[in-house]
Order: structure tokens, then sequence, then C-alpha cells
């Protein structure tokens, strides 16, 4: 890098992980300041590496960003600096990238230490010093201000296609995306400039889903026929479409509501930094030069042009949507088209805990009216009744906050703890006939539903909807069983029948399990699955996990309570 | 009784063709101050570019066509007022630097050696593009920053950037609007500082720009209508940008096609504009008579030939010089009239009849190919003529030719019927009481 030019430095950074392993990487960052910019703005180019072993993939991948690198030192359209950072993956890509960023967005003033360098600190011995090419390349850290857009590159090997394919890896943590614009320009440089297939995940076996090609089967003919009826209808697409776009749809929203980044450009997101990562995998090996020169030149020519299309910006990407879902490379649903479907779902919520509440006040009122004091202060104790049920559902998601907080200091979980164990006496203090009042405790439940599931969409709107999606269903069909086979009407037994079935896919391992199963096959299916799949949502601070433990599982075993309540 | 109402209709009638007769000796006396009888002087051109930021390449080429063509055909710098923000050629992000391009082609380097930029950068706003209409400028503004115009010139002005419906944005953080244009218009008439000008806007929504101008001797040609856009033409996948706007392009490239010596006219380009690009709206605001067209004439150019033009000026009374008849180089180019003279100092006044009689013939009443030959050996006779003439004239000559002159410059029939009306009320009036 600096042969060509550019200033070149090197940066080290450490992780600690829980076991107090110190983990060293070196990052490689080398800046083009452009001639006749104003060097307030950067454009960064990242490409991930293993440096104890480098495979053709990633020397590929290297090779592309380098020969981009020693284009863009001569080309005269630059306005914009550029950064190209070569991240030791050794402890993840990840961790590299945001240790990097980390550094870069907190100057450190007076050339002390980084922080926590004391904490990690080996010798140097085994970092060896080439004495040929150190020329420019320096220890200190090199900054470029404010960083425009970002690229992850990577390669992968071949694919079995007809031609080199590009994946593009868009969500970053909590389901926040970058600007559409970014995943615009990508796809319609590779598409028309290039020719590449552009790909974006989705869910192979929702493919070959029989229910789901009747469904775009229906939409299909429905679409026919109103386009008969008047030609200016034109809302039918064939139901492939439908069905690729329905994978594809499934896919992002399930990569957004777990709210792990899917690539090392989610580290640049918490600096409001849109980024991507691309991946472009050749469609047959690339062990021959031709082969290699062509992937190259194919490879460098889109980098170029994404960088000179964001080079020719005044200002960050802001015309498009920040909230989306991606139904294909090309296509979305915006914000304000997928709200609507939460908002019906959740919209039922509140009408119901209200209509509960005054049901149940109603029941009360209609004993006659006596006309003694000692009645008069039972009908003002009777109208906060719903005080006791607010209780019930407060100390159930205290155990929830227990739960999820088990990292906190000593002292809070011990009053937690005495908290919950003083509950019990609480609750066999209270009057039997405030026992029998399930309505209220139901519409206390929904209530804390409604308030959890629209914050939580605030936060990562994909979590939220498949929250709703589980949670919604199961609390308004809540019975308690007792009445039921008390009644024994054809309704009741339907009722309690659901209620048994929603209760089960409520609970989140099984949920888990059953959409595992259904989509990747029943033989996958592993206990430990779920655990793996929560620690990973802890470890990486998902919103998710905050969720799960403080809305969905109070929620679910209020249900439960309800279901299971004695009256 | 009778007697009384007979007094009092004629005072009436006296009163009528008094009012009647001032009118249209206003009117008239309007008519024959105004811009046929100076003399044209000379030509000035203020080109005006509103935008900045890189993706406005297409308005800093648009200017810098227009200023190259005005110069080809003869405007000197000293005569051209150039504002531009000027951050195209040295931007960063020109693939080319240095370099304007109007074509993707390339041909044409529109930034050569020779641009002379008046009002750069930041300095263009609308305060300084309507000091340099008025003239009112600081005492400390150079010449070369100054309109300089006198009451024969020609003015040509051109402007291109965003705009909209009446309204003109300069620079992304100010607006020009519609009536401070013709607020700054009127001032100038009344201070004489153009004889015709012609104004062309090439924005979205242009031509609700001149919507308020009502100043006689105003010719506005703008890109679009109310509600409609206008559009560049063609993108050059090597800048990056799009690098002219259609109107502008089809402008061009009619003028690219001339030099200093064609005798194209305005209303050639017109129709040239009109067949390539439908959308050339003409606001021909009269110049005689305010209120009998409301606002102006507004013709679109849709789908008019050019006698369908002439027809349409005729069905709505106004009267103006017929762009058939107006060269192109009148506005775009400064081609002098040189007259020789057989001794040097023999000073001509702009209003002296003689030189109206010139005029009269070489602009109004001559055909246009004609023009130039006429134009040389008219001029020589006339002068001639009229230098020997005038030292034998008696006074009663001197008189007959001068009613001449007026009898020939009355083009409005109006006014000739409304003299006679004022002076037969009068004469009827008289001879009544006489019967009596």
């Amino acid at each position: 890098m600096s042969d060509l030019g550019a200033d070149v430095n090197y940066h080290k950074f450490h992780r600690q992980s829980e076991n107090n392993i110190c983990s060293r990487g070196i990052n490689t960052v080398g800046i083009i300041r452009a001639p006749r910019g104003d060097g307030k703005e950067a454009i960064v180019l990242v490409t991930p590496y293993y440096s104890s072993k480098i495979d053709l993939a990633e020397a590929s991948s290297l090779a592309i960003a380098y020969s981009v690198f020693s284009l863009l030192t001569r080309v005269t359209w630059l306005a914009k600096d550029i950064i190209w950072l070569a991240a030791d993956s050794r402890y993840g890509e990840y961790a590299s990238v945001s240790a990097w960023l980390r550094d870069y967005h907190t100057p450190v003033f007076g050339g002390f230490e980084k922080l926590g360098s004391e904490i990690c600190y080996e010798s140097n011995a085994h970092h060896k010093e080439s004495p040929i090419t150190e020329r420019n390349i320096s220890d200190d850290f090199r900054r470029a201000g404010t960083m425009a857009a970002a690229l992850v590159i990577k390669v992968s090997g071949g694919n079995k296609q007809d031609d080199d394919t590009l994946s593009i890896y868009a969500e970053a943590s909590n389901g926040q995306m970058p600007n559409l614009d970014l995943i615009n320009i990508v796809n319609s440089l590779a598409v028309h400039r290039q020719g590449l297939l552009v790909k974006v995940e989705k869910f192979l076996s929702l493919l070959d889903s029989k229910y789901l090609r009747i469904v775009g089967e229906v939409f299909e003919s429905v679409g026919y026929i109103a386009r008969s009826l008047n030609p200016q209808w034109k809302f039918g697409i064939p139901a492939a479409d439908y069905m690729e776009g329905a994978a594809t749809l499934a896919s992002s929203l399930y990569y957004q509501a777990l709210g792990i980044p899917t690539g090392p450009h989610g580290a640049f997101r918490d600096y409001q930094v849109d980024a991507i990562t691309l991946e472009i995998s050749p469609k047959a090996l690339l062990n021959n030069k031709v082969r290699q020169t062509e992937f190259l030149q194919r490879g460098g020519q889109l980098i170029e042009g994404v960088i000179r299309s964001v080079n020719n910006l005044l200002e960050k990407f802001h015309q498009s949507f920040f909230l989306y879902l991606l139904t294909s490379p090309g296509k979305f649903v915006s914000v304000g088209v997928y709200m609507i479907a939460f908002a019906l779902l959740v919209a039922p919520l509140p009408i119901v805990a209200a209509s509960l509440y005054s049901d149940a006040n109603k029941k009360h009122r209609t004993t006659p009216f006596p006309k003694s004091a000692d009645d008069d202060h039972r009908n003002i104790l009777q109208s906060w009744k719903w005080l006791y049920a607010a209780k019930q559902v407060f100390i159930i998601h205290c155990l929830g906050v227990f739960y999820f907080s088990n990292q906190m200091p000593d002292w809070i979980s011990k009053i937690v703890t005495w908290i919950i164990l003083g509950s019990p006496i609480i609750y066999a203090d209270a009057a039997q006939s405030q026992k029998r009042e399930w309505g209220i405790l139901k519409s206390m439940t929904i209530s804390a539903a409604f308030i959890g599931l629209c914050l939580m969409s605030v936060i990562n709107f994909a979590t939220a909807e498949i929250g709703a999606l589980l949670l919604v269903p199961m609390c308004l069909v809540a019975h308690p069983l007792r009445l039921d086979l008390r009644a024994r009407s054809l309704k009741a037994f339907t009722r309690a029948a659901c209620n048994l079935v929603l209760g089960f896919i409520g609970f989140p391992p099984a949920a888990f399990f059953v959409l595992k199963g259904a989509f990747e096959g029943f033989e996958s299916v592993n206990i430990s699955d779920f655990w793996n799949w929560i620690a990973c949502l802890c470890a990486w601070n998902s919103a998710t996990y905050l969720y799960i433990c403080m809305v969905h599982l109070p929620c679910w075993a209020l249900c439960i309570w309800i279901f299971l309540h004695p009256c | 009784m009778g007697r009384l109402f007979r007094f009092k209709a004629f005072l009436f009638l006296i009163c009528a063709a008094a009012h009647l007769f001032c009118n249209s000796n206003a009117y008239s006396s309007s008519s024959v101050s105004s811009s046929s009888t100076t003399m044209h002087t000379n030509n000035w051109a203020v080109l005006v570019c509103t935008s900045r930021f890189w993706f406005n390449y297409r308005h800093m080429a648009n200017t810098l066509s227009l200023y190259r063509t005005v110069k080809r055909l003869g405007i000197p710098d000293e005569r051209i007022i150039l504002m531009l923000a000027d951050d195209m050629a040295c931007n960063p992000r020109n693939k080319y630097p240095a370099q304007v391009f109007n074509n993707e082609n390339h041909r044409l380097n529109l930034y050569g050696d020779n641009v002379e930029v008046d009002y750069r950068g930041y300095e263009v706003t609308v305060e300084n593009f309507l000091r340099v209409l008025t003239g009112r400028h600081e005492a400390a503004v150079p010449r070369s920053k100054r309109l300089l115009s006198d009451e024969g010139s020609h003015i040509l002005l051109y402007m291109t950037g965003h705009g909209g419906d009446e309204f003109l944005k300069f620079q992304d953080n100010e607006e020009l609007q519609s009536h401070d244009l013709a607020d700054a218009v009127k001032q100038m008439k009344e201070k004489q500082r153009f004889k015709e000008l012609l104004i062309m806007v090439d924005t979205c929504q242009a031509a609700t720009l001149f919507s308020q101008l009502h100043s006689p001797g105003v010719l506005a040609i703008g890109s679009s209508k109310k509600g409609e856009n206008s559009y560049s033409h063609h993108l050059d996948t090597d800048v990056g940008v799009s690098v002219v706007d259609r109107f502008t392009f089809y402008t061009l490239a009619f003028f690219e096609k001339l030099n200093m010596y064609d005798n194209a006219s305005l209303s050639r380009s017109f129709w040239f504009l009109q067949s390539k690009y439908v959308d050339v709206n003409i606001l021909f605001p009269n110049r005689f008579i305010p209120k009998m067209v409301g606002g102006g004439g507004f013709i679109t150019f849709k789908r008019f030939t050019v006698s369908k033009f002439l027809a349409g000026i005729f069905a709505t009374g106004l009267f103006v010089s017929f762009p058939d008849w107006v060269p192109v180089t009148d506005f775009f180019g400064s081609v002098m009239e040189t007259i020789h003279t057989v001794s040097a100092y023999r000073a001509f006044s702009g209003k002296n009849s003689d030189e109206d009689r010139i005029k009269l013939s070489s602009d109004e009443s001559v055909g246009l190919e004609k023009r130039r030959t006429l134009v040389s050996s008219n001029v020589q006779d006339q002068i001639n003529d009229s230098n020997t003439k005038q030292d034998q004239l008696g006074v009663f000559e001197y008189l007959w030719y001068t009613i001449l002159n007026k009898a020939e410059k009355i083009e409005d029939a109006d006014i000739l019927v409304n003299y006679g009306l004022a002076i037969i009320l009068p004469l009827v009036a008289v001879f009544t009481w006489l019967s009596h």
C-alpha cells in the first residue's frame, strides 16, 4: 500500500473475552487522500482476511481491493478520501472491524496509550518488522474525516450457477438497515453493468412449500381477473415471483428480528454509517490466470462504480428508506406498508382489554344496590380491584427482569429475590372473591402485552411483528379451562383446544423447535440448539433477548395462569 | 329647456371628446416615445446561472454555451455580464479538470481561456442580480460588473436553474420572485435602460416568471408553462451528470449554424424551436394599450405555424414588431450599423425625423433578405440626401415633411380613429350651435 503512495498504518487491537483470554490482532489501514478534495469525508473499503492462513478466496478479495485501491490513487475524479481496512479476522471479522471503528471515533489526546491496553499487555516480540518496506508505515492512528459509506468485500468459493454471483448482506444489529439507496446502487450496477447475478438471503425451504404455491396462484388469478376487468389494475404477479418474494421476505424479517448483524458491516451502523457486505462468488474455481483476471476485472469495475457514485454525492444517503424489508434485490416493502399489518394485529388488544374490564365491573354492579355504608365501602374497593391484577402482572414481569439481568450486582438480585419470594404471601392474603376475577387479570395481561409490543416495535420492528404473531392470538383466546369444561359446548371445547395449541406454541423454546422443524426438517432439531440460540442473542446484546425475557415470557406465563385459573 | 338640454349635451360631448383625445394622445405619445424612435445603439447580454453543486452541472453548461454563442456572434466581454457559481470546472468530482462540456461527444470545451465571469460563486445573489438590472450599485463596484446600457440598447437576459411557480431559486438559499423581476424591468424602462429586452428562461415552470411583466418592449421566452417541468437533454456517462437542458440544447443547435453575417430571424429561431421542442411559450406584453388585452397576450407555440402566429397577433389586437422581421443578431449578436460620414463630427441626434425615417424603412417595412443591401445603400443615399436637403428645404417643405412623417408613423388604426373622433365631435358641436 505504501508503494502506491497511500498513508499506511498498523492498528493493533485487543479483545477481551469472558475467560480473560486476551486476543490481539493487527489491522492494516491505508488511506488515499483526494488530491483536489477537501478531506472532510471518506469512503471505507473493508476486506477481512484470516491472517494465519490465507486461502484462495481471501487472497482474491485482497487482490480485488488492491487493484481498486491502486486505480483510485491515479484517478482524477476523487473528491473524498478512501480508506482500505485489511481486517485481521483471526478472532472474528466483526470484532476487528468494531475495534478499529471504536478507536477511530474516540480520539485520544496527549499521545497516551490506548485505553485497556494495560490489561492486555503482552510483549511485542512476535510482531516482526520487515526492514525493507517500512517507509511510510506508522503506528499512529490515521484518520480521514467522517465516513460517507462503507463496503465490506468478501470472495467465497465457487458456486454452481451459470455466472458470477453477488450476495448482499445488509442487516446490522437490532434490525437496523442501511439506506436503501446503497443497495439500489450496487444492484443496478451489478445487474446492468457487470451482468452479475444478485442474490439476497432467502429461505429455500419455503420455495418448495405447497401451501405457499397455492396462495401464490390464488393471488395470480385474482390479479388476472382484476386486469381483465380494468387494465389499470396491474397488481398481479406470477406465482413463482410471489413465492420467491415471500421466501426472501420471510428471511429478511427473520434476520432483522434476530437483531444480530449478518456481517462485519454491522459495526458501521452503530456510528450511523451506511454499510453493506458484498460477497462475490465466481462461477468456477479461480485456478487459472485468465479466469482470475476476468473475475478481478468484473469485481473491480463494480466496486469502482459504487465508489464513484458515493464519491459524487454531496450528502450522506438520506433520500430513500431506512426501514424496509427486502423481497428481492430490487424490490422492497417500506415501513408505511408493513406497519399496517402490525397495527391491525395489535389493534384488538386495547379494545379487548377495555371491554373485559368494563364487563367485570358490570358483573358486580348487577347486585342490588344496598344502602349501608359497609356495601358502599365495598363498592369503592371494587373499583380498585384491578390493582391486584396489576400487582400480579408486575410480579411476573419482575421475574422476567430478574432472569434477564442475571448479570446485575449482587445486592440488587438479593432484593429482587426477596420480593419474589415474598409475593406468595401477598397472594395468600387476598380475599377469595378477588381471586375469582380472571377477567381483570386477562385485561391487565393484554394491556401489558400491548404496551410491550408497541415499545418493541419502535426498537426492532421485525421482532415485534413475529412476537405479535405468536402472542396476540394466545392473549386474546385465553380462557380458564375449568369454565370451559363446565360449559360443555362445542365453542367451549374448541376454545380450550385453541388455548392448548397456542399456549404450546407461545412458549419460546417450543416455537423455536416447531419453526425450525418446519423449515429445515425435524431430523436436524437438537435440544441444545435453543440454548445456543439464546446465548447467541445474549452475547450480541440483541434487543430480542430483552423482548423475550421481559415481554414474551411474562405474558405467556400469565396466559397459562389464566388458563389454569382456579374458579 | 331644450336649449339647456342641448347645452348640457354639447358640454358632455366636448368633455368626452377631450377625454378621448387626451387618452389617445397620451397613448399615442407613449407609442411615439416608445422604442421605435430611438436608435439601436448596442447589445448587452446578462447571463445568469442560479445554481451551484455538482449535480447542477447542466445549468452552468447552459449558461456557458450561451456565453460562447453570444461572444461568437459579436458581443464583446465588456458588454456581457456573466453570473455563475463557477464550481464545476475545478470541482474535485470533475473527471476532466478545468473543462466543461455541453455534449457527450466532448467536442467543445466551454471553459476555454477567455471566459470572464463577472459575478462568481457566492456573489450570485438576488440582490446583486437586481442591482445589475436596475443599475443601483454601491460606489465601489467596478465598471465590469455594471450594466451600462442606454436607451438604445437591446438586452438579452438569460436565466437558468431551478424554478417553480412564480419564482426562481438562487443558489439554494433564496428566491427571485416574478413580481421582483417585473419591478426591476419596470424600473429599467422608467430609467430608459433598454430599447428592447429579450428574456429567456430555462427552468421548470419558466413562463410563470413573466406573469407580472407589463412593460412595453419586452419579449419573454420560457421553456415550460405552469405545471410543466423542463428536463435535461442527455446524460453524459463519462462525466457522470446530465450536461445540457433540452431547451438550451435546441436553441444552441440553431445558433451553431449561424455566424455574424447570417440573416436568420427570431421567428425562424422560434419555429425551429417549436418544431424540435414543442413547449416553447412566448409572452408578448402589448406595447400600446395595456388595458385592452388582459395581462398581455399569451401565445403558446405548440402547434402554431408562423402564419397562425401572425393571425393570432391581429386577432388580439396586439401590435408587436413581427419577429419575422427582427434579426437574431438584434439580441444575440452585435452587428453594428456603420454609417459612413463625409465629414467628421456630424453628430446625429437620436430623435431626428430623418433618422426615424431611415429606421422605419430599415426595420419595419422592408423584406428581410433585402435588408442588408438596402440598409447600406438606403442609409448612404438618405444620409446624403438629407444632408443636402436640409440645407435647401424651406420652412414649408420642412413642415410638410414632418407632417408626412407623423402621418406615416401612425401605425395603429385605433389612434387614427381616435384622432378622427376627437376632431369630429367638437366640429359637430360647433356646427349645431352655429345652425341654431
